[in-house]
């Protein structure tokens, strides 16, 4: 295949789809983040498409462990040495230890990320065997016909209008059919999302809330041919028309979006969801109306090949990730009467020497009932040991820690790194 | 290259590898004098079939069909599908390749997990004289891992006793229970350990072997005793990997103990009193020693009594009873005695010899004809000693007595008779002594009438020997003049040394799991020269977090001299976890001749390593989730052992795996897997290759659990049956037949195709673009709310392929959108002025949907309208404003969102 060099595909499609402006939020929101029943839980889940290096949940797996990395200069010549030196940068120096037999990669999560979070942090083992992206992120998010979040979302219960939310453009991989009513709603613009659920500002042509159910009820009425003919295609519609009537019926909730945007270094007026700050602003928001689940992916370069040193990958996580993960876990593990459990993952770790693709993968999670401690320690050679527990049973670890009424996951083998 | 162009020509030809061809020249652009750099590209593996540990190389050849050089070559990094792992090692760097030129690209790994693995890898380059990306690929190429050879003493078996000179058999045993062959398997020279000794005769037969993945082979030695005593043989095998030429080495396995004993040899020496006096009752002495070391059973004298031999004179020896077979240890000595008349006098022997059978052997023994001393016998005077006797077999230190019977040969009775011991009382040899206990009282004998003396003796020697007494005896007869009874001897007393208990050995497993029952063995040998009673070993259990239930109580036994006694325990650990434990034993016993309690000093036993169970669980099921028809294609199952303990024989439960079909699929059979050894904490990948030649399209799911046995406990291990995903065999064409393509990424352009009737899933959203321009053609104007509101709409997807979706989030904006533009369509109009009716909101929702969605709505559609129209949700101070929010709900349906 032959295409023009520096082509870019967004610059051609994008030709008559506009540029997305930004809807101002009123600077007078006022916060009601206090106002959640006690203990609402809620699951972030950072997912960072390429690959979640092993280096930052068990870096003591790398110490001593020196490598070296040969090129051939020439078709057919003599291979020559590249890189030689620790695996993944990692020394003594460099590694920080959490207790419980939990290491981090000092110079990033054990330096940027919040005390509290560090005080509640374990490494989650997940075998899945899987060294290909697409089929790593298809299992991490669903068992092929189900959506592991969406099934998360629906076991723990709660009354909000949206239970699973994905903040940014990118949609996680694998089917996402509805459980139990509770489907996925994509959160890309700030304004529109507290628009819809009662925060916005006051302005006659903005539809009375009882009005606008009942009305989009009909919606739904007039609808239901066309939907019960494309089942699978419009499947969004009739999932969108029954969360937004949801979000109509429910209580308005208010939010002081510019607050909450200025504590993540953006301004106050922010709309969009694309960075990554923007998208941890935005699922704190989701947070704080309810929302059970929100999935926050990333594609800031993880599939970090060759990057034998770590350098790349820490510079990443800590220019791209850090600043705004350290204010979201700062502010939601203190938060009153909020149990936030966040998990770091990836398609699968990377594996020694050159940074490819290993089989397994070694999550973080940090969250309220979280003990310090791991089930996530891999071997020099970026393996798990044989029989760890599998994708499934990190969902059951993330159901059980937020104590969801529910957990069809099944058993949860991490059950240790869980507090009372 | 116009940029439109290109993306249309890749979408259209579907994005093959080497298809290079430039989009439409520019004229105002400089044509290249060369043409285009055209790349193509091949992978192979070398070796196909590796094992585990060793490396692959993985070769991309790269050529440029163009004319223009290609710059900056190089391949992707490879993506690894499949059960098996390889972990790169080493890649190649850029290179540029000229016009009709190629070059190989190496990438090296180091095979890490077994199973099948295919690298998927493409090319990149730039042909910098046309400013071209250039891209091939990707393709895959496939290698075979294989877990390496693993080789494995099952056993080392050989006989549980032998004599010296004899010839033992001893066979080892070696399986191989990884995949790759193993090549030149040669057990290691074994090492004997132990007390006895023997030396190599011959072997091992044969001197080397192959062994495919699961077989055995035995090698046999022939080995000849050449010393009595214990012997353990241990030893390994040695063997070469067919895939790497790595050794493998099968680690050490040591056999049972083997008891090598010299045979039992019977030698007998008899000994008669050396005076006697006619009419005497004498105890001739038997004594048999059996200078093996095997046993020699049923000692008996063949024939059954002695002979008498007479010497001079007419004397002569009548034995009437026989005595009782013994057993006779190796290296013990048992006296025994055969009691006899006398008559006549002068001088008499007696001739005998035993015969008893080889405990190890089963052969007879038989000692030499013994001849005893000559026994001279007088005639009696008046006082005549009949009888004169002590125990045949006396323990040192013990107490005895020494009995004399007289009797009074004339016509007058005796008075004051008594003994009269010589003045050395014993004759003594080795360490035997005696000392008397008391006096004997004289006695009173009438004519004709006898009398018993009994004197009581301690044995005071310091080791075993034997004593004979002599002694005459003396009395008066009536008329005060003195009567002696001349000096005889006594039969021969054998004095031994007590009983003395030693625990030889406890042999144990050298490995068991958790939970086991093992049997172990206490060997308890008699090391004095008297008969120990009511022998009973202790067995205890000293470890860590290990330990073991006793099983019944031993049963006891006698033990003579010299003899040893097998016990067997069955034991079951039940400690509280994996680690090391040691047995330890002592034995006690009674001394038969003095009713003292012995005991044998404790041992312990060879660690006993326990280990957690081996323990399965298929931790991958997988076959490819696509195939095409008449294919092959692999099967894997991976299994891991995540206990301690080796897991033997190690198989599918069926295999191959059942395979359920759907639709014209069928497969061939596939090669036979033939069972594997996992040792703890390790995995091994089962694969079956089948080919489809079914008829048509289906699905295929296979299904399989595992079975395999401890090594330690041979314990059965079963893992339940699970089902793989489900596999869809298609045929490899689009929906007219035609090629299928690939789009950015490799991605089918038919994966998301839905496989549904007509006329259904024709839907689509529109996408965000189209609204404002839809909004504009319906309500003559383009709401405020609509503009602006892509990133709302996520406008565009992320990916190329997902298609324009709703969320609550863009539903409410389209609502809200809806109703601002609405609002200004029922602004003016008469029939917007008063609330609806039923009758004016069927006409107006009638309208509003044939306008808003380009069709004639059904009743149902409208009534939905209308009902809410005139509904109490609708309840708006303003008319218009109720209309507006009708005709909203219209515009925010399916009929207006998605076409």
């Amino acid at each position: 295949m032959t295409i023009k060099r520096n082509f870019s595909r967004r610059t051609v499609l994008q030709a008559s789809a506009g540029v997305a402006g930004a809807t101002l939020l009123n600077g007078g929101l006022s916060s009601d983040a206090h106002a959640q029943a006690a203990d609402k839980p809620a699951v972030l889940i950072i997912n960072l498409l390429g690959g979640y290096n092993a280096l930052f949940s068990s870096a003591d797996s790398f110490l001593g462990v020196n490598i070296t990395i040969n090129r051939v200069a020439t078709p057919g010549g003599a291979p020559a040495v590249v890189y030689s030196g620790p695996a993944f940068g990692v020394q003594s120096a460099r590694v920080k230890n959490l207790g419980n037999g939990l290491f981090v990669d000092l110079p990033t999560y054990g330096t940027n990320l919040p005390a509290v979070a560090q005080a509640n942090m374990a490494a989650i083992g997940v075998s899945h065997g899987i060294t290909a992206h697409d089929p790593a992120r298809l299992a991490l998010m669903s068992n092929g016909t189900r959506s592991y979040a969406l099934m998360l979302a629906n076991a723990m219960g709660g009354n909000a209008a949206i239970k699973c939310a994905v903040v940014g453009g990118r949609l996680p991989d694998g089917p996402r059919p509805a459980e139990g009513g509770v489907s996925m709603q994509q959160i890309t613009n700030v304004a529109s999302t507290i628009a819809a659920l009662g925060g916005g500002p006051t302005d006659p042509q903005i539809p009375n809330r009882q009005t606008a159910a009942a009305a989009l009820i009909a919606a739904r009425s007039m609808s239901a041919p066309a939907i019960a003919e494309n089942a699978t295609s419009l499947s969004s519609v009739k999932n969108a028309l029954d969360t937004a009537i949801l979000a109509q019926q429910s209580a308005p909730q208010t939010f002081n979006a510019g607050a909450i945007a200025t504590a993540y270094g953006l301004p106050a007026t922010t709309t969009t969801v694309n960075s990554f700050a923007q998208q941890l602003f935005a699922a704190e928001l989701m947070i704080l109306s309810g929302t059970n689940v929100v999935i926050a992916n990333s594609a800031a370069g993880w599939d970090t090949h060759s990057d034998s040193d770590g350098a790349r990958v820490r510079n990443t996580m800590n220019q791209v990730i850090l600043p705004s993960l350290r204010v979201f876990l700062q502010r939601m593990m203190t938060a009153t009467g909020r149990n936030v459990t966040t998990l770091i993952c990836g398609d699968f770790a990377r594996s020694l020497p050159g940074s490819d693709h290993a089989r397994s993968l070694s999550t973080t999670v940090i969250g309220k009932r979280v003990r310090v401690g791991t089930t996530g320690k891999v071997s020099a050679s970026v393996q798990l040991p044989a029989g760890s527990p599998g994708v499934p049973q990190l969902w059951s670890y993330l159901a059980a820690a937020s104590r969801a009424p529910t957990n069809p996951f099944g058993a949860n083998p991490h059950n240790a790194l869980l507090l009372p | 290259m116009n940029l439109k162009r290109s993306l249309l020509v890749t979408l259209l030809v579907g994005c093959t590898s080497n298809v290079g061809t430039p989009g439409p020249v520019d004229p105002e652009v400089k044509v290249p004098d060369k043409t285009p750099a055209v790349l193509g590209m091949t992978a192979s593996t070398t070796p196909a079939i590796v094992s585990v540990g060793q490396k692959i190389t993985l070769t991309v050849t790269v050529m440029n069909s163009g004319e223009a050089t290609a710059t900056q070559v190089v391949p992707t990094t490879p993506v690894l599908t499949g059960a098996g792992f390889a972990v790169l090692e080493q890649s190649p760097n850029p290179a540029d390749i000229a016009g009709a030129a190629a070059a190989d690209f190496t990438f090296v790994y180091l095979a890490t997990d077994s199973g099948p693995v295919s690298f998927e890898v493409g090319v990149e380059a730039v042909d910098t004289l046309h400013d071209l990306e250039l891209k091939a690929g990707p393709t895959t190429a496939s290698v075979i891992i294989e877990s390496a050879a693993m080789l494995m003493v099952e056993s080392l078996q050989a006989p549980a006793a032998a004599n010296v000179g004899e010839e033992l058999t001893v066979k080892m045993l070696v399986t191989n229970g990884g995949h790759a062959r193993a090549t030149t398997v040669k057990p290691e020279t074994l090492v004997l350990t132990g007390t006895g000794a023997a030396t190599l005769v011959l072997g091992p037969e044969p001197v080397s072997a192959d062994l495919a993945q699961g077989e055995t082979a035995t090698f046999t030695f022939r080995y000849r005793a050449t010393a009595a005593g214990s012997l353990v043989l241990s030893g390994g095998a040695r063997g070469t990997d067919a895939n790497s030429s790595l050794e493998v080495v099968a680690e050490s396995m040591s056999s049972a103990t083997v008891q090598l004993e010299t045979p039992a040899k019977l030698e007998v020496v008899a000994t008669l009193p050396a005076q006697l006096q006619r009419g005497m009752t004498v105890v001739g002495t038997v004594r048999v020693t059996n200078t093996g070391t095997s046993l020699a059973r049923r000692v008996a004298a063949n024939p059954a009594l002695p002979a008498s031999v007479t010497v001079s004179g007419d004397a002569v020896l009548t034995f009437a009873q026989a005595a009782l077979p013994v057993d006779v240890p190796g290296g013990a000595t048992v006296a025994i005695p055969f009691t006899a008349t006398l008559a006549g006098t002068g001088a008499v022997a007696m001739t005998v010899k035993v015969r008893g059978t080889d405990a190890a052997s089963n052969a007879d023994v038989e000692s030499a004809l013994a001849r005893s001393n000559d026994a001279t016998v007088t005639a009696p005077s008046g006082l005549a000693i009949t009888s004169l006797s002590l125990p045949t077999s006396i323990t040192r230190g013990q107490l005895f007595n020494v009995t004399m019977v007289v009797r009074n040969t004339t016509t007058g009775a005796l008075t004051g008779v008594r003994p009269m011991p010589a003045a050395t009382a014993f004759d003594v040899s080795g360490g035997a002594a005696a000392t008397a206990q008391g006096t004997v009282a004289a006695q009173d004998v009438a004519a004709g009438a006898t009398a018993t003396f009994t004197m009581s003796y301690r044995e005071s020697g310091t080791q075993g020997g034997t004593l004979v007494f002599n002694a005459g005896a003396r009395g008066t007869a009536a008329g005060g003049a003195t009567v002696n009874a001349a000096a005889v001897e006594s039969n021969l007393g054998v004095v031994v040394m007590a009983p003395a208990l030693v625990v030889e050995s406890i042999t144990v497993p050298a490995r068991i799991s958790r939970g086991q029952a093992f049997t172990a063995a206490v060997v308890v040998r008699n090391s004095g020269g008297a008969m120990a009673t009511q022998v009973s070993p202790t067995l205890d259990v000293v470890g860590g977090p290990t330990g073991a239930t006793a099983g019944a109580a031993q049963v006891p036994v006698d033990l003579a001299a010299g003899a040893r006694a097998t016990f067997s325990y069955a034991l079951t650990e039940n400690g509280t976890g994996a680690g090391s434990m040691r047995l330890t034993a002592s034995a006690q016993a009674i001394d038969e001749s003095s009713g003292e309690v012995v005991y044998a000093p404790q041992i312990a036993s060879p660690a006993v390593t326990v280990q957690e169970p081996a323990e399965l669980n298929i931790t991958a099921f997988t076959v490819p989730a696509a195939i095409n028809r008449g294919t092959t294609f692999a099967v894997s199952m991976t299994v891991a052992n995540v206990g301690q303990a080796t897991a033997m024989a190690v198989i599918a439960n069926p295999t191959p795996p059942t395979a359920t079909l759907t639709g014209g699929v069928q497969l061939t059979a596939p090669a036979a897997v033939t069972p594997l050894v996992i040792a703890g904490g390790a995995n091994v990948t089962f694969t079956w290759v089948y080919t489809e030649n079914g008829t048509a399209p289906g699905t295929v799911v296979f299904r399989a659990g595992v079975v395999g046995r401890d090594q330690n406990s041979n314990a059965t291990l079963t893992v339940a049956a699970r089902a793989t995903n489900s596999a869809s065999v298609s045929t490899p064409t689009g929906c007219n037949g035609s090629a299928l393509y690939a789009g950015f990424g490799g991605r089918s352009l038919d994966a998301d195709r839905l496989d549904r009737v007509v006329n259904t899933d024709r839907r689509r959203v529109k996408p965000y673009a189209m609204l404002p321009g839809e909004y504009q053609r319906v309500l003559n104007m383009t709401p405020a709310f609509i503009n602006g509101q892509g990133a709302t709409f996520n406008a565009q997807p992320a990916r190329w392929f997902e298609e324009q979706q709703l969320s609550a989030i863009s539903m409410y904006q389209a609502f809200t959108a809806s109703f601002q533009g609405c609002l200004t369509l029922t602004s003016t109009g008469a029939q917007y002025a008063a609330n609806p009716t039923a009758a004016t909101a069927a006409t107006e929702c009638t309208n509003f949907q044939r306008r808003f969605w380009s069709r004639t709505p059904t009743a149902a559609e409208t009534q939905a309208c209308v009902t809410f129209a005139t509904g109490t949700a609708n309840n708006d101070a303003a008319a218009r404003r109720r209309w507006a929010y009708a005709c909203a709900a219209v515009l925010s349906s399916a009929g207006f969102l998605t076409h």
